[in-house]
């Protein structure tokens, strides 16, 4: 299948060997090498040939450079929470390499913890002194890995004020196909981290990371905004900027997520509206009750109804919702798509308006509840995991609105990764040529392409069989 | 196989967001997938209940409760089970402290079974089962199956305490917990039924907390029980108690916190004046999930070790555990524990 | 010449061709001046093809690393405008020719502001990663351009990055540019992120055993230096931005101003130390007496401290005992200027440059 490979030496017994490496136990094959096959991207499921859990940096390293030698085609995997699929043994010949044992703190100095990629995030901010904390949290912060939180540059609802996980990379220790092993990143000039940073486990694997912690803000407030329409609902959001507020977080929910939100178990007592907008200013007190102040202007300004929560209880409750409004969806059907394309803040009213005119036309609910101050969409599409014309018609509805926003400006993936989801897309977004230079940089880690291979970039779709991976890999215009 | 099917049923819930894995005790000690509960319900799905990891299940249910899609775990993994003849011959010996203390002596003088031998090495000397009813009893203090036999002096303490003012019998019996949980459910339901009819309508203050919170469930399988779990009766009816000058910390048994039992261990100490050291997670699973000490040597270790730093951090030896699994663990990692009667 | 004047015809017919550099920073035997992005990409495909080295450059205000002798010198001054600048998405695009004063008048008459107090171009702040005062609270270029258009050595034009605030479509090709001095691509035009401009600056200057309190505590200050200087004397500085209100109620020991205080310029022989994030101070002191060096400055939170020496005498020394990367950045040395050699970035100079014409010499791979 890999006509470029140009493996030398022929491993006769890869399994024999890989267990010489990580010892039996930590061996899984037949059916159960199936339970690591997929991740939290619904739609396509996969089963590794073969699963291995190194339990330190040197097995790793011994085992990516035997399985490479062996023309061997892997996928690292930490806890298995990517959205777009970027952990799925696509092919069946694939070697999950699992990350996951390697999940120590090494060390914790000045504004520096370093951490083994098998860490789950909430754990960043458990071992780092009181007065710090890890700043990105994505919505699977309890349980995602650093590992995978830096392959695919994840974000979360802190990003307007701390960035995404690349700015809190300080450096990464990388294994590289060959056996190698290289410390990147940390020095002032070119930083060897950054292009390691949402490669998605396809150029090396991520075997540390030196993590950058901030101060912990002494107050953190919220304010709520509900509109009676979504184009002030939007303008809103650009608006609280131009009063020289830097918010830390601003999500907005749209009727939809609302309704869902409150006849699920995450029901926050959400006023009736179009639109609601949670910000959260945080830092040091009589900034933050200037910026409070502010925000309630903007908002009264724009029509929108206030709220401000009296005590931390009132406060978590309007989180909660927030927070709860994905798996709220189950409340709605029992699968769900989210894609997470980006527009500019200004194009968020017309792109809002699209993705109402696109659900409409496939006849499904978009229920809208998303990083707002990114211009980070997450249309949540629901369908019926059963009919494969539902699921169908889910992904088209969602390939739709990724190009309502390619168009208006944005990019496919702001924070889940391209992985099998968005792939197609990367043809749709970059030109012939630009995809060769990204060609180039993975043939320059990766000659043989054993790494994560259909993973973001791919040039023939795999031959798996499964109806909905040949969906997902046709490109835009191939499909009619 | 209708409890296949129902298996599979519940487990479409799952999306596989994978929100379950690190507060799975199983699959803090493996890191793997195969002992994680997203990875029981894919093989649940799959048919596969081969899979090594529907026996390592400990069945605290804690992921239920990190579950945002409200997949019901226990329920697919006690349906999916299918008990050994190892674990059928335990549930059988549950059943019957007396006959737990014969087999406990069996085991100590050496039995060359594995189990019996793990038995052997985890429980303290077995005591007879006491046995006690005052006339036209009022009250039924449950003991459970391990307590009689391996905490007698915490059994009588507790019977002393709630003869102060109640009329009390004294029921020793297996509450099915251990049954349900490894899949033996139509036999699990006979447990229940047997202690229903014991209990002859009696409001039962139960001792191990863990059963206090599934004996709670039984209205689910048609049994009707009135259950306080011990702290929660002496916390409701507000019984006095003594002052204590101690520093301890506390246990949260798994299926306690499930039915929010815990606070009633809080509130009664905080009212005895014990200081508490808090551990940074009190619910951090201890290894013992009924027989699964005895029948998963390797992995409740595994677990206990992890428990053991936790409880280690606070400095304290003494540690207050209202369930006696749990209890058994506890010593095996070298502490004290003790439940709240043994302060009375 | 006969060569010379083979190559640099053809080239004359791609791009305005005049006379080379021969400063002490760099030598080209000719420099070109593109009016536009295609130029860029056909003179460095032009060079790829024929095996000419190129420099590119603009205002060679701030020159790091060893001086380049190339063919080509490729001058970015006329891509020098301002393309957008959007209050309500809080980015500017500008062409990296574009000179930072001139952007930041532009910023300024909208209430805006990018917080760096670097001197030269887009292009050069981009391809140094020039640290500054500000990256205490908001990081280095590294953080702050969002995307870009860049050209790679062989003339191949790749958009990277957008102006949205975050992007994961993948690799991050702009960001491995960033402080890459040129030699794995080049920018044509940058998108970088843009603050509002915070109501009052006010500035403090105190005692250094004030530094953690500033770095760790409640008021989160846009800029904290520490300056060492070889006498022993040592003095920190810091600047906050906010509401009048809020500065109003700063409660601190250090001695406020109103305004912006900045830290000194370095003069003469520079080098660059990284240090761990939040110890730059326990670094500038340690690399100040390796280096025998005359003044530090400890960038708080950047990771980054820089000194002014007399001579490099030291670097090798230094470089052993504090185990940390240390970078001639500016002045002659004749020893390795870097000091570490990444095998990632011979494997992106592969990819992006793969004729190897850009900046000869400026990084060195485990040859030096």
């Amino acid at each position: 299948m890999f006509i470029w490979n140009s493996c030398d030496v022929v491993v006769v017994d890869v399994r024999r060997e890989v267990e010489e490496i990580v010892g039996a136990r930590w061996v899984v094959e037949g059916e159960d090498a199936a339970l690591f096959g997929f991740d939290a991207f619904t739609a396509v499921k996969g089963r590794p040939r073969l699963v291995a859990l190194p339990a330190d940096e040197e097995q790793t390293v011994r085992l990516i450079a035997l399985l490479y030698r062996s023309c061997t085609p892997m996928v690292f995997r930490g806890s298995g929470t990517s959205l777009s699929g970027s952990t799925v043994a696509l092919t069946g010949e694939e070697v999950v390499v699992s990350l996951t044992r390697l999940n120590r703190v090494y060390s914790c100095e000045g504004l520096e913890i370093e951490v083994g990629p098998g860490l789950a995030n909430v754990l960043v901010t458990r071992h780092a002194p009181h007065d710090l904390f890890y700043a990105p949290d994505p919505s699977s912060y309890t349980v995602c890995s650093i590992g995978g939180n830096v392959s695919h540059d994840s974000g979360g609802i802190h990003v307007p004020k701390y960035g995404s996980t690349f700015n809190s990379v300080v450096k990464l220790r990388v294994a590289l196909c060959d056996g190698s092993v290289e410390d990147v990143g940390g020095t002032p000039y070119f930083n060897g981290a950054n292009i390691f940073v949402g490669s998605e486990g396809s150029l090396g694997a991520v075997l540390r990371a030196t993590l950058r912690l901030h101060p912990r803000p002494e107050t953190s407030r919220t304010v709520l905004g509900a509109f009676q329409d979504v184009a002030s609902t939007a303008r809103a959001v650009s608006a609280v900027y131009e009063e020289g507020v830097i918010p830390a977080a601003v999500e907005m929910m749209d009727r939809n997520s609302i309704d869902v939100v409150e006849k699920s178990r995450y029901k926050a007592g959400y006023p009736d509206c179009a639109a609601l907008l949670l910000v959260e200013c945080d830092g040091y007190t009589p900034q933050v009750e200037e910026e409070v102040r502010r925000v309630r202007l903007v908002f009264e300004r724009l029509g929108g109804k206030v709220m401000v929560p009296e005590n931390p209880a009132e406060n978590s409750r309007l989180w909660l919702g927030r927070k709860g409004a994905f798996p709220a969806m189950g409340v709605v059907s029992p699968a769900y798509l989210t894609l997470d394309s980006i527009v500019p803040r200004t194009e968020l009213a017309s792109v809002l308006e699209e993705v109402g005119r696109i659900a409409e036309r496939y006849g499904v609910m978009v229920a809208n509840v998303f990083h707002a101050a990114d211009g980070n969409l997450h249309p949540l599409i629901p369908y019926n995991p059963e009919s494969p014309k539902s699921l169908e018609n889910a992904l088209r509805a969602g390939w739709e609105i990724v190009e309502a926003s390619m168009k208006r400006g944005g990019v496919p993936s702001g924070e889940h990764g391209v992985g099998i989801e968005k792939a197609r897309f990367m043809h749709q977004y970059y030109s012939q040529s630009e995809l060769e230079v990204l060609w180039r940089i993975k043939r320059a880690f990766d000659p043989d392409r054993l790494l994560n291979p259909y993973k973001m970039l791919y040039e023939n779709p795999p031959e798996t069989g499964d109806r909905v991976v040949s969906l997902l890999y046709t490109k835009p215009w191939e499909a009619e | 196989m209708a409890d296949l099917k129902l298996a599979q049923q519940l487990s479409l819930k799952c999306v596989h967001c994978g929100f379950c894995l690190e507060v799975c005790p199983t699959y803090r000690a493996t890191r793997s997938e195969v002992h994680s509960p997203r990875g029981r319900i894919a093989a649940v799905v799959s048919g596969a209940l081969t899979s090594s990891g529907i026996e390592t299940c400990v069945y605290c249910r804690k992921c239920e409760e990190a579950c945002p899609s409200g997949v019901e775990f226990g329920e697919i993994m006690s349906a999916a089970r299918r008990p050994s003849l190892e674990q059928i011959m335990v549930h059988r010996i549950l059943e019957d402290p007396l006959r737990l203390y014969n087999a406990a002596r069996l085991a100590k003088m050496g039995l060359p079974l594995q189990v019996a031998r793990r038995v052997a090495q985890i429980t303290p000397e077995p005591t007879l089962p006491p046995e006690y009813s005052d006339p036209d009893p009022e009250l039924i203090l449950f003991a459970g199956c391990i307590a009689p036999v391996f905490f007698t002096s915490t059994v009588l303490r507790a019977l002393g305490f709630l003869r102060q003012r109640y009329r009390v019998r004294l029921i020793n019996a297996c509450c099915g917990l251990a049954h349900y949980a490894e899949g033996e459910r139509e036999r699990a339901l006979t447990v229940a039924q047997r202690l229903g009819d014991a209990a002859q309508g009696k409001p039962i203050v139960s001792l191990p907390s863990n059963c206090s919170s599934h004996m709670k469930a039984f209205r689910q399988l048609g049994v009707e029980v009135e259950v306080y779990d011990f702290p929660e009766f002496v916390e409701l009816m507000r019984l006095p108690l003594p002052k204590k000058q101690l520093g301890l910390t506390v246990h949260e048994p798994c299926h306690a916190r499930l039915a929010g039992l815990n606070r009633y261990v809080h509130s009664a100490l905080e009212r005895m004046g014990v200081q508490v050291v808090e551990m940074a997670d009190p619910t951090l699973e201890c290894g013992a999930g009924g027989g699964y000490i005895f029948e998963q040597p390797e992995l409740s270790d595994e677990i206990m070790e992890a428990k053991k730093k936790e409880v280690a951090a606070t400095g304290c030896d003494t540690v207050v555990s209202t369930n006696f699994a749990c209890s058994l663990a506890l010593m095996r990692m070298g502490f004290t524990p003790i439940h709240l009667a043994d302060l009375l | 010449m006969l060569v010379f004047v083979d190559w640099s015809d053809d080239l004359a017919r791609l791009v305005e061709v005049r006379d080379g550099l021969n400063v002490s920073w760099a030598k080209t035997e000719v420099n070109v001046y593109p009016e536009d992005y295609g130029q860029v990409a056909s003179v460095l495909g032009f060079a790829s093809a024929n095996n000419l080295s190129v420099y590119p450059f603009c205002m060679g205000t701030n020159p790091v690393g060893p001086t380049v002798k190339a063919k080509i010198g490729l001058v970015f001054s006329r891509l020098n405008s301002v393309l957008e600048v959007s209050p309500e998405n809080l980015y500017v695009s500008a062409q990296s020719g574009c000179p930072l004063t001139s952007l930041s008048a532009e910023l300024d008459k909208r209430g805006l502001y990018l917080p760096t107090d670097y001197t030269g171009s887009m292009g050069g702040w981009a391809s140094t990663n020039a640290v500054s005062a500000y990256s205490t609270w908001y990081g280095m270029p590294r953080e702050l351009v969002l995307g870009a258009k860049i050209c790679t050595g062989d003339g191949v034009l790749v958009s990277s990055g957008s102006k949205t605030t975050k992007f994961s479509s993948g690799y991050k090709v702009w960001k491995s540019l960033i402080g890459s001095l040129g030699w794995l691509g080049v920018f044509v035009e940058l998108y970088c992120r843009v603050y509002p401009k915070p109501e009052v600056f006010v500035s403090g200057v105190g005692d250094t055993s004030l530094l953690n309190t500033l770095l760790r505590g409640a008021l989160r200050p846009l800029c904290v230096w520490v300056v060492f200087e070889a006498g022993g004397r040592e003095a920190l500085g810091a600047v906050f931005g906010g509401y009048a209100s809020a500065l109003k109620r700063i409660n601190t020991s250090l001695r406020l101003s109103e305004g912006i205080l900045k830290p000194p310029t370095l003069e003469g022989n520079i080098v660059t130390v990284a240090s761990k994030k939040g110890l730059e101070s326990e670094y500038a002191k340690r690399a100040l007496s390796a280096l025998k060096g005359d003044v530090a400055i400890a960038y708080v939170g950047s990771g980054v401290v820089r000194l002014s020496v007399k001579d490099f005498s030291y670097v090798e020394k230094a470089r052993r005992l504090l185990g940390v990367p240390i970078i001639v950045e500016r002045g002659d040395y004749n020893g390795d200027y870097w000091g570490y050699h990444p095998a990632v970035l011979k494997k992106l100079k592969q990819a992006l440059d793969p004729k190897g014409v850009l900046s000869p010499g400026k990084f060195c791979l485990g040859h030096p």
